[in-house]
């Protein structure tokens, strides 16, 4: 009984440890967004000797967005000799198909790869699409975002260094006036991009790709192998087979493109699930890897430590709540009286939601958001959520690792109709600034987005709060 | 129409600031609360038993409340000692009945689940006390008095790490020391007010209905519950500052 004591109660004060190790880390990475020099992207540099690209779009069942963004890169600003657009239809049901053939007929270089053969699932797609892509450069993006006019450029531009690997780009989400979850997940974004990825990169330790609004060298993924389909974070799991193997990871604050965020908390859950699931999976498969490369300098080595556990330590805090209670019912309130003030205080603003409070309200600052950091005490209810699920995923990731089981692909449910998003059917291609004009026409008709609008360069920004600013 | 201003990208704009300022100001925020933190509980803990006192004898017959005196630190705290109310056989059951149908069917709300599941943790905790009290009711560790001890205790643990997070927060904002000090130290008063009239509420919890809600009390509406006015506050001006900045073009610096 005394060993057992003694055992929780290490586990508590481990866990407090754990816990303030993530909040000195945060709140580093919140001084060095606020108050040191900027390492800034490379969108600076203007190259006329633009490589060729090819941009993979995976779709399962996508007919509610897929015009949207097919219209949108086809409008892109990018010449139309070195862009390859592929589509690819993962195994639909709707009207997908028909969307994607209808704009090859349209548009030369979109060229739709339809899959009804083989695994399928985000990698799996990705795989086949890198099959037949002829870029130098790839560029995903999943099927409900809405890239901006430049964005291709600004991705494209960093892989004039020969160092570059992979680059990520900031996700912004476009729906977040529809309820309270989408505000949320707003300022979850908000503090994830305007501070911690633009801190990491400005620190020079590990950003993450993202698999989407990124890039990636061809020839580089090529080498290394395709996705494991098993895994269900393709995106992480690149990021650390490049880190891996020397290669550098970016990540462009400037390069901002809009994406659907979940709009209810069943899909929120099912995505955080699976987010859990697959990055756990690349914690077990790389954290020793991690810890014995010799491509990586010793402060990327703990960030890259740090950001592989960041998926289990709400799993971690569940534990040492159920401790705290087991210990409590022991008699041991003792303890408990110093440390579960700390625990709770860390539970709630560490990892539960991902940031600590000030972190996301430094981002929500730096972002001109006035209004939005209100919410902010709503992220206690966030943190039982997020725990709930991302626990799940991770004992979905201990078991896919014990037996070997293949895992399935849950796409998440969009929200968006056409009907909010008009883009105009069949369009005849006439001039360049089409793209401009369709761009204005999705969101100025919008009255749910009605605080977007976009600069002379076709840039999307708000002039309500969240970007007040744009050059 | 042509902008009369363009501001700085979000992308890369900053503000100056220095980290030693901030670890200095840190100090400066800190280090006296802190301290007179310290010299003052055994004061504060002893009003705050008073006044907690006062609130309950309404409900008690005089002899029954007491301010009794325990050691926690460099002194000793004063504590209202007060007979905590046992739940009858009956009441675990209803308790356990409940609790066990929150967590089996909140789940499966689909609006507000995120509350939801904020309950499902709370009845879950209620679970746990109600068995206990199923299956041992004589061998629970706690009465009431040593629950009010701990929770005394813990608040003072609390109040000495509210300068400490709200600093780390408030700090490094764009905005002048004196109102971001001053704010710390409403917020500390705020939070010892609060938790004197939350300590009544808790202890006339306990002995009107029972001590099974204890451990209810301590995980759900504790430390945890104080941190949601301190995230409150802090949004509060951060809300009000941005307001402010957005007409202040010199705050906003450029990558350097």
């Amino acid at each position: 009984m005394e060993v057992g004591i003694l055992i929780l109660k290490t586990y508590l004060v481990v866990t407090v440890c754990v816990m303030v190790i993530y909040l000195i880390r945060h709140f580093l990475f919140t001084l060095n967004r606020l108050f040191q020099e900027q390492r800034i992207y490379y969108q600076d540099i203007i190259d006329s000797d633009l490589r060729s690209i090819t941009v993979l779009v995976p779709m399962h069942n996508e007919e509610k967005v897929a015009r949207q963004i097919l219209g949108l890169l086809t409008e892109a600003d990018y010449r139309h000799d070195q862009l390859e657009i592929i589509p690819i239809n993962d195994f639909s049901s709707d009207g997908t198909p028909e969307i994607l053939d209808e704009y090859a007929s349209r548009y030369s270089f979109i060229k739709p790869l339809h899959r009804y053969e083989g695994e399928r699932g985000k990698p799996a797609a990705l795989n086949a699409g890198m099959k037949l892509a002829k870029g130098e450069i790839i560029i995903v993006f999943d099927a409900d975002y809405l890239p901006p006019k430049g964005i291709l450029k600004e991705i494209v531009v960093c892989f004039n260094d020969p160092e570059v690997g992979a680059v990520m780009g900031r996700v912004v989400p476009v729906n977040t006036k529809t309820n309270l979850l989408t505000r949320l997940l707003d300022l979850e974004r908000s503090g994830g991009y305007q501070v911690d990825q633009q801190a990491r990169y400005n620190m020079k330790l590990v950003p993450q790709y993202g698999g989407t609004v990124g890039g990636f060298r061809k020839d580089v993924f090529m080498a290394l192998g395709s996705f494991d389909t098993n895994i269900l974070t393709d995106d992480t799991e690149l990021t650390f087979r490049l880190l891996l193997r020397g290669w550098k990871v970016l990540y462009a604050n400037r390069a901002e493109c809009y994406e659907e965020v979940p709009e209810t908390w069943d899909v929120r859950g099912r995505q955080i699930r699976r987010w859990s699931r697959g990055h756990n999976q690349v914690l077990f498969r790389y954290l020793w890897a991690l810890l014995a490369s010799p491509h990586l300098s010793r402060k990327e080595k703990i960030d890259g430590v740090l950001l592989l556990f960041v998926y289990s330590i709400p799993l971690i805090l569940v534990l040492a709540i159920a401790d705290s209670l087991v210990l409590f019912f022991l008699g041991d309130m003792e303890i408990l009286a110093g440390v579960s003030a700390f625990l709770f205080v860390a539970a709630y603003n560490t990892l539960g939601n991902f940031a600590p409070f000030y972190q996301i309200g430094v981002a929500s600052l730096l972002d001109g958001g006035i209004n939005r950091v209100l919410l902010l005490p709503m992220l206690i209810f966030n943190f039982f959520f997020n725990s709930w699920y991302i626990s799940i995923g991770f004992f979905e990731a201990v078991l896919d690792k014990v037996t070997g089981r293949s895992t399935k692909w849950l796409k998440t449910t969009r929200f968006r109709g056409e009907e909010s998003f008009p883009v105009r059917p069949a369009p005849v291609y006439e001039a360049e600034s089409y793209g401009l004009m369709q761009a204005r026409q999705l969101y100025e008709s919008n009255p749910t987005i009605s605080g977007h609008r976009t600069n002379q360069r076709g840039k999307f920004f708000r002039v309500q709060e969240g970007s007040a600013s744009d050059s | 129409m042509p902008k009369s201003i363009i501001y700085y990208h979000r992308a890369y704009r900053k503000i100056t600031g220095s980290g030693r300022l901030f670890l200095l100001e840190l100090v400066a925020v800190t280090a006296p609360l802190s301290l007179a933190l310290l010299l003052l509980y055994p004061a504060i803990t002893e009003q705050m038993s008073l006044v907690t006192q006062v609130i309950l004898s309404p409900y008690y017959p005089a002899d029954t409340i007491k301010v009794v005196e325990k050691s926690f630190l460099f002194g000793n705290v004063s504590v209202v000692s007060i007979a905590g109310g046992y739940p009858t056989a009956l009441t675990s059951l209803i308790n356990f009945i409940v609790s066990t149908g929150l967590v089996i069917l909140l789940p499966r709300v689909r609006k507000t689940k995120n509350v939801a599941i904020f309950v499902v943790f709370l009845a879950a905790v209620n679970v746990v006390s109600a068995l206990y009290f199923i299956l041992s009711p004589s061998e629970f560790p706690y009465t009431a008095t040593e629950f009010s001890e701990h929770y005394v205790k813990s608040e003072i643990c609390m109040w000495l790490f509210i300068p400490f997070i709200l600093g780390i927060a408030f700090l490094p904002l764009p905005a002048s020391f004196l109102p971001k000090m001053v704010l710390i130290v409403l917020t500390l008063i705020y939070s010892i007010v609060l938790g004197t009239l939350r300590y009544a509420i808790f202890l006339l919890i306990l002995s009107k209905c029972s001590v099974i809600y204890m451990a209810l009390l301590f995980f759900a509406f504790g430390p945890l519950s104080d941190f949601v006015y301190v995230v409150g506050i802090y949004c509060f001006y951060a809300s009000k500052l941005a307001h402010r900045l957005k007409a202040s073009e010199p705050v906003w610096k450029w990558v350097y």
